[in-house]
């Protein structure tokens, strides 16, 4: 599984990449929606793990690009937010289940991200 | 028509107090994710120590000093928040001119940066003093940001400066290199500045408005 982690927090992704990595999940992480970009142009994902909330691009926006360069790539939103009216747009997006709010426990991001696996990044 | 604060309060207070809480509580909940991955770090270093992996005291050491930062950077949020909460304990009181900037910047920062508008703020060499009331200047700082940030391009500079002017008036002077598209007519806006007994001035070139207090 090859996940890529955008969130304008860098120590936030760099660490969960890190956690990751220690169970086995090949995971990248970028702190820009641009270098996420950058990065999905230069290599193959299965998963990306957006923020919501980032500075020049919202999550929902850099899903819709990163779309473009890659149909097949799956979902989920994490967010510090956690507003309803976030979480109800992220359910329009990407489905109920591919949401999280931060502070993320691993083991449940690693059942999202299994469950994304599974279910096509669709609910 | 003029309007006393408690309708003021009454009609905009809610949606500015609302808007600081949901952006301060993003910020808190980011602190709270970082320590909590690192603190689950920490704990996967443990395990891989009693597995026979040899402690790495420099990692360890690099894993607290983050948790530290974050500490730090969640306490500040928090001291914000709670002077904030406070801001309306007094109907009036005499305010210094740059604490109400720096906080209203402090409050908004998340909001700011998520336009990718970077706000500078030049203190003037001795403090300046207005007289009201503090949560209502917050909020008209506040207002008059957000209204001139509105169309501002990704990467703009705005400064914020206080100052006295020629007349020796208190004066905010907002600036930047590009035209704002706002010409401030936020009615909010401007029945706070009444409160103040303020004006605003936009300049020539529509780059720079100044708040001046106490015609």
């Amino acid at each position: 599984m090859h996940i890529l982690l955008v969130d304008d927090e860098k120590e936030l992704v760099s660490t969960l990449a890190e956690r990751l990595g220690y169970r086995g999940i090949d995971a990248h992480w970028a702190a820009t929606p641009n270098d996420a970009i950058s990065m999905l142009s230069d290599q193959n994902y299965d998963i990306a793990v957006l923020d919501v909330q980032m500075p020049d691009m919202n999550g929902f926006e850099l899903k819709e690009q990163m779309e473009v360069i890659c149909p097949e790539l799956k979902f989920i939103f994490m967010t510090g937010h956690g507003s309803e009216e976030c979480y109800y747009e992220g359910c329009s997006h990407t489905g109920e289940a591919f949401y999280l709010v931060k502070p993320v426990e691993i083991d449940r991001l690693i059942e999202k991200l299994n469950k994304v696996m599974l279910d096509g990044g669709k609910r | 028509m003029k309007h006393t604060a408690q309708e003021i309060i009454d009609q905009y207070g809610p949606a500015y107090f609302g808007r600081m809480g949901a952006s301060i509580s993003h910020d808190i909940k980011n602190c709270l994710a970082i320590m909590n991955e690192n603190a689950g770090l920490m704990s996967d270093h443990l395990m891989m120590a009693q597995k026979g992996v040899p402690p790495d005291i420099d990692r360890f050491s690099g894993i607290v000093q983050r948790i530290e930062k974050q500490i730090t950077r969640a306490d500040d949020i928090v001291k914000s928040f709670n002077k904030f909460s406070h801001s309306m304990d007094k109907p009036e009181q005499q305010i210094d001119l740059d604490e109400a900037v720096g906080l209203a910047l402090n409050l908004g920062a998340r909001i700011i940066a998520n336009k990718s508008i970077t706000v500078t703020h030049t203190r003037a060499a001795d403090k300046l003093y207005v007289n009201g009331s503090f949560f209502f200047l917050l909020f008209l700082i506040w207002s008059i940001l957000e209204k001139i940030t509105e169309n501002l391009a990704s990467g703009t500079v705005l400064n914020i400066s206080s100052m006295e002017d020629e007349n020796k008036q208190v004066c905010l002077s907002f600036q930047c290199e590009q035209p704002f598209a706002s010409d401030f007519g936020l009615q909010s806006s401007g029945q706070t500045l009444d409160l103040f007994q303020a004006k605003m001035v936009l300049g020539d070139q529509h780059n720079r408005a100044d708040l001046i207090f106490g015609n």
